[in-house]
């Protein structure tokens, strides 16, 4: 059942009222609720939320980059909590890049905007990322989730030879991968191997959660 | 057979009448695309002006060449700084130099008086006969918010909206007055202004934010084109459909590039008719890129078909020609303009 605290705090986020919104995290924490609590009954719906307003044309870039300092004034309480209770391995880490001779990176910041507002650890590897450095990251940082972007058609193709490196590596089956990108369709996505495909940064999140349910 | 340009061509099309034949229309090319078109490095504007005209064009485009300090990619198509290979791309991730108000008074704007607008003059001087000169701007939402920082940005919306109006305003002001100086200058006929509003599926930001701070400027800068006689061109990437009807209210005469997968260009004349004129939507994002020639050929002739009766349109690419259209396509898209474009249309 919620509690008036719970619908405070996802309407806090949802209307980016940050102060009030860490305010009652502090406060929900206070009355005993877990932070798995606060994050499945207030800060996911309220990104579920704001997803249906970006969507409606109602909320903008501006009000996913405002909500997501929000929802990461959220995780900032809560953060410290979860690491406590987990081993090393964190369990919600995403790695994420556009590929090599690829330099756009508004979708991806679009969607790291939303992922770390999810409570997800977010590495950004930037834009024009080698292939190299991909299976690198997967390796040394372990993520649970790749993400890859490409605006471009000629570049998308990079794709396939990371998913192909990741194989050829040993550790295809350790990550999941999605991708995105005006260049990319769930066609494609299924073409090369990758675990989904994310058309627009909410639909990211709800993908992210998933796959590593 | 040596080209014949008439920039008369394209006032015709943006006139919504029929000239001799569908005009070309890009907002610009990648070295890459000039240098393997005329088998040399393109190192100056008589190099500029070859290439044009050689290519079919009617006019060349060319910007005064200055940036905002601190904002990388603002001095963006049409000046020699976006032509070079270190020039850092547009990114939303980079934060700006001006975060405050401080900033705000000890950052170095660029002076329109003092803005280096060299390069057009020596273009014409030397256009061949016909052949004119468009020249422009940069975005003014776009400056603002690579100044600020895009996350700071988005944050000062509602943390300090005081400080953005006064960064827009600053920004407006500058580049409304380069567009009157560019005004004055020969064989310039029209005025170019390049802003990204949108993206695929949405504009950047909410409508209101435009109509306060961004759209006082556009009707300036119309104001000044058509007090010059001169026709106001916008490019914007993305879906725009929210802000059309205000963009053609305020005079706009040009939209430009009407991103296919973003938006219908059939359905924009329908709605538009004479009011609007369009240039550009071959694609970028597939036929320009990945297609055969033919398959380009096809696309140009399927444009002028349904757009070009009646004047009101100059065949382009969907953004510009990039380092990445084989050479071959982008031969295809202007001899296909040739080929099918002659008026009236019997494609």
């Amino acid at each position: 059942m919620q509690t008036s605290t719970q619908e405070g705090l996802r309407w806090a986020v949802v209307v980016f009222e940050e102060d009030v919104a860490e305010g009652l995290t502090r406060q929900a924490l206070a009355s005993g609720l877990s932070p798995q609590d606060i994050m499945r009954d207030s800060l996911i719906p309220a990104l579920e939320e704001v997803g249906r307003l970006y969507a409606a044309g109602e909320y903008f870039l501006p009000e996913l980059v405002m909500v997501g300092n929000t929802a990461q004034r959220v995780m900032d309480v809560l953060q410290p909590l979860i690491d406590d209770q987990e081993g090393s391995r964190r369990p919600l880490r995403v790695v994420i890049g556009t590929v090599a001779g690829d330099l756009h990176d508004i979708g991806k910041s679009m969607v790291i905007t939303v992922l770390k507002g999810a409570g997800y650890e977010v590495i950004d590897l930037g834009i024009d990322v080698p292939t190299s450095a991909f299976v690198a990251a997967v390796r040394d940082h372990r993520p649970r989730l790749l993400g890859m972007s490409a605006l471009l058609l000629t570049t998308r193709e990079m794709m396939r030879q990371v998913i192909h490196a990741l194989v050829e590596a040993g550790l295809r089956d350790e990550v999941k991968i999605i991708v995105g990108g005006c260049s990319v369709s769930q066609g494609y996505a299924d073409a090369i191997g990758a675990d989904g495909y994310g058309k627009d940064a909410i639909s990211a999140v709800h993908l992210a959660r998933e796959l590593l349910a | 057979m040596m080209p014949t340009p008439d920039y008369r061509r394209l006032l015709a099309a943006i006139e919504h009448s029929e000239p001799d034949r569908v005009p070309l229309a890009e907002l610009g090319f990648d070295s890459a695309v000039k240098e393997a078109f005329l088998g040399r490095r393109v190192r100056g504007v008589c190099d500029e002006v070859e290439f044009w005209w050689r290519a079919g064009y009617d006019y060349l485009y060319l910007r005064p060449s200055y940036e905002y300090l601190g904002a990388p990619g603002s001095a963006a198509v049409g000046t020699p700084l976006h032509d070079q290979p270190d020039s850092e791309p547009f990114s939303m991730t980079r934060g700006g130099p001006v975060r405050s108000w401080a900033d705000l008074e000890s950052y170095p704007w660029p002076d329109p008086a003092t803005v280096d607008c060299t390069r057009i003059l020596e273009a014409a001087s030397l256009v061949p006969e016909g052949m004119g000169i468009i020249s422009g701007v940069g975005g003014i939402f776009t400056r603002t918010w690579m100044i600020t920082g895009f996350e700071h940005f988005c944050l000062s919306l509602s943390s300090d909206p005081q400080l953005v109006a006064a960064v827009f305003r600053k920004v407006g002001q500058i580049q409304a007055e380069v567009v009157r100086r560019i005004t004055v200058f020969p064989k310039v006929f029209a005025i170019w202004y390049g802003d990204d509003l949108a993206f695929g599926t949405s504009l950047l930001v909410s409508p209101r934010i435009y109509r306060s701070h961004l759209y006082p400027w556009i009707e300036e800068m119309v104001s000044i084109a058509h007090q010059a006689h001169m026709p106001f061109i916008l490019h914007t990437d993305g879906k725009v459909w929210a802000l059309l009807d205000d963009l053609v209210a305020m005079g706009v005469d040009v939209l430009h590039p009407i991103e296919p997968t973003a938006m219908d260009i059939a359905e924009v004349k329908r709605r538009y008719g004479k009011r609007l004129a369009l240039f550009g939507n071959v694609d970028l994002g597939s036929t320009l890129v990945s297609g055969s020639p033919e398959d380009v050929r096809q696309e140009v002739r399927e444009r002028i078909r349904t757009l070009a009766p009646g004047g009101g349109y100059a065949v382009g690419s969907s953004n510009t020609v990039t380092s990445y259209v084989p050479t071959e396509n982008f031969n295809a898209m202007r001899e296909a303009t040739l080929e099918y474009g002659h008026y009236p249309i019997c494609c």
